[in-house]
């Protein structure tokens, strides 16, 4: 017997970026283009443990997209955060994690393809230390698979995410869905 | 409207928004081998098929897509390819890059495929089940599209794939043909398509 939604549009109480322009869209998402950094603010609430954020984006430049919890307006910027990715690059697999890092990278964003990307959070409103994972698409050499799983390790509540770039500008969508209890 | 809610529902409108996948329908499919039928809510089931398409089920009204499915080979392992479609003619020019990452047993690989005439985006196995969650990226949109696949495929008892392609092409697609090479193995199983709320 079907008992809900199962996943939930989750419409943030505002959003900020820096860049040409953002904004929410009927759906709940984000629609943005060319922003360098974009945050969401109340899309992580007490009603849901976990999230789904699914995000596509378009570079005209490539660059590393970047990820932080943020609480109030205010992103985690403490060098909390540990990711260990996997790199799978025509025949070449490789790993590498890092440690004490004050993000986490969720994709890397190639501007020779479109990149797409599943990000699970586990835990972001509650208390206690907060687990991620990336499962994504990159356009480098036309396809390529770079994800990352990451923890953040304070236990603190966060309502919100950053998203940014090193440099480049970014375009497309991001929806933060909440799975139903 | 809201009188009509219980508490929980009202708390749940509240809180979130609206659903956040919704079940797309496709407007017809076609296949090839013994039998593909659309269920009443848009599940598509199948048996023993070289190849299903799903005709209508990207729109203008999402922009991302995943499609679950689960499946069975009848005689041989196999690779399962996903083709864009539009308006009922898939698109099988040189224009799909896949690549893949595997681990079995204690192997752990890659690969890559450029120029290819389709994406793979997972295997039927043998006897034993398999299954994949793909996701698609702005099929509908007049841009190049991104797809990328997390799989069980059971051959071996189990191996874990994972797939991303892409398709190079500034094209609107409407659907999508799950093949495989012709003459070596048919596939029974099920699939749905969700729209994910942009």
């Amino acid at each position: 017997m079907a008992a809900g939604d199962g996943l939930v549009s989750m419409t943030p109480s505002s959003i900020a970026h820096s860049g040409t322009s953002a904004s929410i869209n009927a759906d709940g998402g984000v629609d943005f283009t060319a922003v360098t950094s974009l945050s969401l603010n109340g899309v992580f609430t007490s009603d849901y443990d976990n999230y789904l954020i699914v995000v596509s984006i378009a570079m005209g430049t490539s660059d590393f997209g970047r990820l932080r919890y943020r609480v109030s307006s205010t992103d985690a910027t403490g060098s909390n955060y540990t990711t260990q990715h996997i790199n799978a690059n025509a025949t070449s697999v490789t790993g590498g994690r890092s440690t004490s890092a004050d993000d986490f990278v969720y994709n890397y964003l190639s501007n020779g393809g479109p990149n797409g990307c599943h990000i699970h959070i586990y835990g972001p409103a509650l208390a206690q230390p907060t687990a991620g994972r990336s499962v994504n698409v990159d356009g480098n050499s036309a396809a390529r698979i770079y994800e990352n799983a990451n923890t953040h390790s304070l236990s603190t509540a966060y309502d919100g995410v950053t998203f940014y770039q090193d440099t480049n500008a970014a375009t497309g969508n991001v929806h933060v869905f909440g799975y139903e209890e | 409207m809201s009188l009509l809610l219980s508490t929980g529902a009202f708390a749940s409108s509240l809180s979130g928004a609206a659903p956040g996948m919704v079940l797309m329908k496709p407007t017809s499919i076609a296949h090839s081998g013994t039998s593909a039928t659309l269920g009443a809510n848009g599940q598509v089931t199948f048996t023993s098929v070289e190849s299903v398409s799903l005709n209508g089920v990207f729109s203008a009204d999402f922009d991302n897509y995943v499609v679950s499915c689960r499946l069975i080979a009848d005689t041989a392992n196999i690779n399962v390819f996903a083709k864009l479609r539009a308006s009922g003619t898939d698109a099988v020019g040189a224009n799909y890059t896949w690549q893949r990452l595997r681990a079995n047993s204690t192997t752990v690989d890659a690969s890559r495929n450029s120029g290819a005439t389709k994406a793979n985006i997972a295997e039927g196995s043998v006897t034993a089940a398999s299954g994949f969650n793909l996701s698609i990226y702005g099929p509908a949109l007049a841009q190049p599209t991104a797809m990328r696949s997390t799989t069980i495929m059971g051959r071996d008892g189990a191996r874990l794939t994972d797939l991303a392609s892409t398709h190079s092409l500034s094209i609107s697609y409407d659907g999508v043909t799950i093949a495989m090479d012709a003459g070596f193995s048919y596939l029974t199983g099920a699939l749905q398509v969700y729209g994910v709320r942009s």
